[in-house]
């Protein structure tokens, strides 16, 4: 039983809170699943519950938090009593891993057993495996902040089920030509529709990568391209591309040539897609 | 006269509608940037609400949800460069 509960809750009701965390962009899986087993661990000490556990992957911060560029960004929804806020709090200050903490209240006199218990034991280990963004695909692994490289594989991504793309297959010139041509029927269909996702997909990432195999590859991939147009003059054509009623410009080969390290194969795909209803 | 053409001026263009009024399902939210990326200037500044056209009640939520974002860094306190 917590020390102090609000005299504004009702007996026998909890709060239901959210936290953002930035963790450093060098924390492997073994570290976030410790975090997250401790949080686990504190708001179950309060008598609360875990409700969802989301990682939302490596992302590029607006501005330099603790000399970092990038962070790891972790998601939480819990029920407890509000002093559990003020443990937790000390907790993130007391973890080297933890640049950034947030949390709010989303509800409160919250019955608990009105919430259906929504996290597994699957879902929890799984959010401990960071998405690497692609310059590690590319390059194949972590920066610490020490200087080490570590493989990506210590991510721990690809036990999701998600095989991460190896750099060798990822490669600028083959991939695109070959995944276009089997999969034309396929990429006419599912082109809208991960067009229309991109701009919901920066925050959903993790929920596109399980939909089509299309998908897979595209969604998160263009939801970066908006902000990396925006900074690098040489991604321009990609954007054009896209558009599905300017069939005759940027044909897919040229683009290719242009951004081979950017998402080769999704941008090569969108722009094959006006071609092919023209042609059909 | 003066009077008159302030006031001739000022019925000019149409009035805003609110986005968030004519669009129950868009939901303010600090977690998602790329709704509130519209409300923020070049430079990272704030829209106003004669320029966005927000109504009051909105306008609050907005500003509310791009101090949450930038303390996440998902949007800038001010724009990098220059």
């Amino acid at each position: 039983m917590p020390a102090v509960i609000s005299a504004r809750d009702n007996p026998g009701t909890l709060r239901e809170f959210e936290t953002v965390l930035i963790l450093r962009p060098d924390t492997l899986q073994e570290g976030v699943l410790e975090l997250n087993n401790k949080i686990k661990e504190l708001i179950e000490a309060d008598e609360g519950r875990m409700l969802l556990v989301e990682n939302w992957g490596k992302r590029r911060l607006a501005y330099e938090i603790r000399k970092q560029l990038k962070g790891i960004y972790m998601y939480y929804q819990f029920l407890g009593h509000g002093p559990l806020i003020k443990e937790m709090e000390r907790n993130f200050r007391l973890t080297e891993s933890v640049i950034r903490h947030f949390t709010t209240r989303i509800d409160e006199n919250v019955d608990p057993d009105a919430r259906p218990d929504e996290l597994s034991e699957e879902d929890f280990l799984a959010a401990a495996a960071t998405r690497p963004d692609e310059e590690e695909l590319a390059t194949g692994y972590v920066m610490t902040g020490t200087g080490e490289k570590i493989p990506v594989s210590r991510l721990g991504y690809e036990k999701r089920g998600e095989p991460v793309q190896a750099p060798g297959t990822t490669g600028s010139e083959t991939a695109p030509t070959a995944e276009a041509a089997p999969t034309q029927d396929n990429a006419v269909t599912e082109a809208p529709e991960a067009v229309t996702e991109a701009p919901e997909a920066v925050t959903e990432a993790p929920v596109a990568v399980t939909e089509a195999p299309e998908a897979v590859t595209e969604a998160p991939k263009e939801a970066s391209a908006p902000e990396a147009v925006a900074e690098t003059p040489d991604e321009a054509p990609a954007p054009e591309a896209e558009t599905p009623d300017t069939p005759d410009e940027a044909p897919a080969p040229e683009a290719v040539a242009e951004t081979p390290d950017e998402a080769p194969a999704p941008e090569a795909q969108t722009s094959d897609t006006p071609d092919d209803k023209e042609e059909a | 006269m003066e009077f008159r053409k302030k006031r001739m001026r000022r019925r000019f263009g149409r009035r805003k509608v609110c986005r968030f009024c004519a669009d129950k399902s868009l939901v303010i939210d600090y977690k998602s940037p790329q709704v509130l990326r519209y409300f923020i200037t070049e430079r990272g500044k704030q829209v106003p609400r004669r320029i966005s056209g927000n109504c009051a009640k909105h306008q609050r939520q907005v500003s509310l949800a791009i101090k949450r974002a930038r303390m996440l860094a998902l949007m800038p306190f001010k724009a990098s460069g220059r």
